[in-house]
Order: C-alpha cells, then sequence, then structure tokens
C-alpha cells in the first residue's frame, strides 16, 4: 500500500499550510489571492496523493504543485501580479532618503520590484532552505541558473535597499546583532 | 559581487519576514477544507 493513511496526510498538509502561504504569497499579488492559490494546491494534492512517493520531500511536492497552479492559473489571467510600475518609480524618488537604514516595509517593497523568478529562487533558497539542486528541479531550471538568480535577486535587493555600499553597513550606530529565536 | 554584510543583512531580513509570515495563525477555512477532503472518499 503506497497511499498513506487519509488522516495522516491530512496532518502533513495541516503542518505545511504556513509554508505554503507564505509561498504563495511571495507569487501572487494579494493576501487572498494567496489563500485562494493555497486551497486550490490542497485540494490538487489531495487527489494526487497517490502519486507522491512515500519517503520524498512532500514541502516540495506541494511547492512544485503550487507553483504549476499558480503558472497555469496566470496564463488564464486568474492570478494578476503585483503592478508595480508606480511603486517602482516611487522608490526611486525616496531612495536616496533610505541610504543606510532598513525596515520591514523597506525590505517588502524592494522584495516586490524583483522579477518573478527571483522572488521564488529568493524565497526557496533563502526562506525556505532548499537545495539549490532542489529548487532548481522544482523550478524546472539549470542548477547554474537558480544560483545566479540567487545572486541577482541579493544583488538587486541591496540596491533598493542601499546596503550595497558597505560603509552603509559599518557605522557604529548598527549594531550587527545575530538572531538566534531558535533553529 | 555583494559584501558579505549586505548578505547577510539580506539574508537576514527574509528570513525575518518570512518567518513572521510563517507564525501567522492559519484561518478556519483551511483546516476545514482538509477535513472536507479526507471525509470525502475513504478510497484506497
Amino acid at each position: 500500500m503506497t497511499t498513506p493513511p487519509p488522516s495522516d496526510m491530512q496532518k502533513e498538509l495541516a503542518v505545511l499550510v504556513p509554508n505554503l502561504r507564505a509561498f504563495a504569497r511571495s507569487l501572487c499579488g494579494t493576501a487572498d489571492q494567496a489563500d485562494d492559490l493555497v486551497q486550490e494546491t490542497l485540494v490538487k494534492a489531495w487527489n494526487s496523493r497517490a502519486q507522491f512517493a512515500p519517503g520524498s520531500n512532500l514541502k516540495a511536492w506541494l511547492f512544485t504543485i503550487l507553483r504549476n497552479t499558480f503558472l497555469s492559473e496566470r496564463r488564464k489571467r486568474k492570478y494578476e501580479v503585483q503592478d508595480v510600475d508606480g511603486e517602482f518609480a516611487q522608490q526611486l524618488s525616496v531612495r536616496g532618503e533610505q541610504l543606510g537604514h532598513m525596515d520591514f516595509l523597506d525590505f517588502q517593497r524592494s522584495f516586490a520590484l524583483l522579477p518573478e523568478e527571483q522572488k521564488e529562487a529568493l524565497v526557496l533558497i533563502g526562506a525556505e532552505g532548499f537545495a539549490y539542486e532542489e529548487a532548481a528541479l522544482m523550478c524546472g531550471c539549470a542548477v547554474g541558473t537558480m544560483k545566479s538568480r540567487v545572486n541577482r535577486a541579493r544583488t538587486k535587493l541591496a540596491a533598493l535597499m542601499g546596503v550595497d555600499d558597505a560603509a552603509d553597513l559599518g557605522g557604529d550606530d548598527l549594531p550587527v546583532r545575530v538572531a538566534r529565536t531558535g533553529t | 559581487m555583494l559584501p558579505p554584510e549586505a548578505q547577510g543583512q539580506i539574508a537576514k531580513q527574509l528570513r525575518q519576514v518570512y518567518g513572521e509570515m510563517l507564525s501567522e495563525p492559519m484561518p478556519d477555512k483551511f483546516a476545514e477544507l482538509l477535513a472536507r477532503l479526507s471525509n470525502s472518499e475513504p478510497k484506497q
């Protein structure tokens, strides 16, 4: 018997819902669209759970389903990606005042300006901790492509947040604190 | 190439923002959906 008992699968899916929602929100324009996408992903995953190879990475499998669903729905224009044109100009004009200053909003606005493929690369590698090989497999690209997407994402974020110049980081007013709130 | 300090700052902020999303409470609709799914078909 290869299909896990329904209750087990249900529990394992529930545990990963927060990750699916977070990943979806990095792809979708709004939180509502992201949650719709997660619900659709859960239904698809459930219906095709017999195809999941026991012992393989469930999160990677679910993320792949979510990503494929997002791409195919977007082809049908169901999920609009965030329109950032206006925001982009705005960001450039305020950038001068924000040099050396960073906060959540700053990061999030900068993140929103990244090309889609760089957003997902950064989230998969930097936030979810997938290996480059896994992420490349999930996105159907070469490992080298995945690495360069992550690098370009970091470089662009650093430029937008004004931290690309090492001088902005070394000030005495910016204590380097390593947050270890659990592993 | 990005200085290591900048890379570290970006990595930290990414994990922080992402971590906040992860710790948001899960809306009931997801638990309800999963319950509906697992009750819908006792097929093997």
